[in-house]
């Protein structure tokens, strides 16, 4: 089994607004080994971001917040670091992309000179060397005629090639983790299965970790290791990715592999739907975040948070009635 | 895929049929992109026609074309019975009445400024249909087919709604002057697999209740198959394959469905990953694109 590389303690990201604290990340435990690419999934406003942001202490600053827990990269903690030292960790160790390759490209600089200040503020290169570099890594990441296209502004590039560019300014200083939120939502079908082969393949290549976010279980089955089920900024299922998609033990992972129009049920047959809102995250709740929308709820499970189960040495969850095999 | 492209029409129990449709756009560079060369497509009473396609496939121009919104540049439509593209405009606007549309983001295609209520009331006032008293009746029912209860967010405004309650109140505005045809383009693309579902649920139920034919556009080819009797693939602005949705699935007689959006589990193709980007339109003149 290859080491350890980052490994998330109890991670909490509380935010103070006006009318109480929001539970955006509550109390995460995960780790990935190198190498490895671990999914996080979870609808809309269930932490993914949020938690992926809390990793390397990207968060909003126009708000007060209260973390805890650790993260653990590489026998350092993240969290205990000082910001001076934590830019150093940004993207060299540790690099991130993010949905929308337009925002996270700068207009107004051609995106050679982006790759080459990354460049520049994380190794020694000359500026001449560096820009040799940005070529290769345009190249590397599949751009046709790098050589002219590295003085290209990103509005004129299409949203895939965009992406690609995030890409190599990621990869710029060979992180040995990388954390991509929904990299693909913003694309064309064709185009992301294009950039998810890329990943793949740099990734095999940099024998880089991957977080990767996605709210697509598609793209989870075919990528990923292992992964974490996220719901009301709790991780409630974690796993290997057969076993977790197979025989999900939760009933929100159920409930929502459940509610994805497949292949082998015949036409118009009506969808399984999960009643209900998730739950707002100002408010305390004591027992299972997911009990009020739950069809196999029990009584305890809206009183007491349910305990980590663990079976099969890797597959854990948050469930005071799991799903039981089928016969 | 030789031939007229006509083979796929059929003469009875047609709602809607289209006849060469050609819709050309001039892009900046005053080149000219024809985003529908020659299509034809019907639709039978009842049915689901499922469209499905890549980003720039002409699946959104071709449905816009249908209702003359704006109008092609040659074909023919015909919309039960009437010759839609030789209606005068006021002829039109009636008889859009009997076919609305669902589009893709649930926010942008909403009203801010408008409360649900209004959103929702606005075709039967354009229609000239009953007085204050019925109008508000009637929107509070459709609402509730939709599994929304108007009293409570009647009077809200659409960002104070989540993205599948918006999309509900699309397809009240829809569904509230009883048309006949309904054009969902893309509806569920923006949504949550879980809110999806309740949506795809609920145009199912619509579609009974409403005696509905529906034209289903998306990219993702695990919905399509879902809701559609008969499904069409697009290819740069041309019809590539009907079918129906079950002989599709069996036997794909071209390669585009495989490009599409994955189903699940077997998710992205691993060996067939297109690389580089598409042909472009204009260069394209062959059958084969």
């Amino acid at each position: 089994m290859t080491k350890l590389l980052v490994s998330v303690e109890n991670l909490k990201t509380y935010f103070a607004l006006g009318h109480g604290e929001l539970r955006a990340v509550d109390d995460v435990s995960f780790s990935v080994r190198q190498g490895e690419t671990f999914g996080i999934v979870g609808e809309s406003g269930s932490g993914k971001s949020i938690l992926a942001r809390s990793l390397i202490q990207l968060l909003p600053t126009n708000v007060a917040l209260r973390a805890g827990g650790r993260v653990v990269f590489d026998g350092r903690d993240l969290l205990a670091l000082k910001e001076k030292d934590m830019r150093l960790v940004r993207g060299r160790d540790i690099a991130m992309i993010f949905q929308d390759p337009l925002t996270s490209l700068n207009p107004v600089l051609p995106i050679g000179r982006q790759i080459v200040q990354v460049l520049r503020n994380h190794t020694d290169l000359s500026v001449r060397a560096a820009r040799e570099r940005a070529v290769e890594l345009l190249s590397e990441v599949g751009i046709p005629a790098p050589r002219q296209r590295v003085d290209e502004y990103a509005h004129r590039m299409s949203g895939g090639m965009r992406q690609r560019v995030v890409i190599a300014i990621a990869l710029a200083c060979n992180p040995r983790l990388l954390i991509a939120d929904e990299p693909t939502t913003a694309l064309d079908v064709t185009v992301q299965a294009q950039i998810l082969d890329l990943l793949r393949r740099l990734q095999e290549r940099h024998a880089m970790a991957l977080i990767l976010i996605t709210h697509n279980f598609g793209v989870v089955a075919e990528m990923c290791d292992r992964v974490g089920v996220m719901y009301a900024g709790r991780m409630v299922e974690q796993g290997d990715v057969r076993t977790l998609l197979a025989k999900p033990k939760m009933q929100y992972t159920r409930a929502l592999l459940d509610s994805i129009p497949r292949e082998e049920l015949p036409r118009h047959t009506r969808l399984q739907v999960i009643n209900g809102q998730p739950p707002d995250l100002t408010k305390r709740v004591q027992g299972c975040p997911f009990a009020p929308r739950c069809p196999d709820r029990l009584d305890r499970c809206d009183d007491v948070a349910p305990e980590l189960t663990i079976v099969g040495g890797d597959h854990q969850f948050r469930c005071w009635n799991p799903v039981r095999a089928e016969m | 895929m030789a031939g007229s492209g006509k083979a796929h029409m059929r003469q009875q129990q047609v709602l809607l049929s289209a006849v060469n449709i050609v819709k050309t756009y001039k892009s900046r560079s005053a080149k000219r992109v024809q985003a529908l060369s020659d299509v034809s497509i019907d639709i039978a009473r009842g049915e689901t026609l499922g469209v499905v396609g890549e980003s720039g496939s002409g699946k959104s121009t071709l449905a816009r074309a249908l209702m003359a919104l704006p109008r092609p540049d040659a074909g023919q439509v015909n919309f039960d019975g009437t010759d839609i593209l030789s209606a005068s405009s006021a002829e039109l606007r009636l008889l859009r009445h009997n076919m609305q549309m669902v589009f893709q983001d649930p926010l942008s295609s909403l009203n801010p400024s408008h409360t649900i209520f209004d959103i929702v009331e606005m075709p039967l006032i354009v229609a000239g249909r009953g007085n204050a008293t019925e109008r508000r009746a009637q929107v509070l029912a459709t609402l509730k087919e939709v599994g929304l209860d108007g009293t409570l967010i009647g009077h809200r405004k659409p960002y104070q709604l989540s993205g599948g309650q918006c999309q509900r109140v699309s397809l009240a505005r829809a569904l509230i002057l009883k048309p006949k045809l309904l054009v969902c383009d893309e509806p569920v693309s923006a949504l949550d697999v879980s809110v999806q579902a309740q949506v795809l649920n609920l145009l199912e139920d619509a579609k009974v209740a409403y005696d509905l034919t529906m034209l289903f556009i998306s990219h993702d080819l695990g919905v399509v198959r879902s809701i559609s009797d008969r499904i069409m693939v697009m290819y740069l602005g041309k019809i590539c394959e009907v079918a129906a949705t079950d002989d599709l699935y069996a036997s794909p007689r071209i390669p585009t469905p495989r490009f599409l959006s994955p189903p699940f589990p077997r998710s992205i193709p691993t060996g067939g990953t297109r690389r580089g980007g598409r042909p472009a339109k204009r260069r394209l003149r062959s059958i084969c694109r």
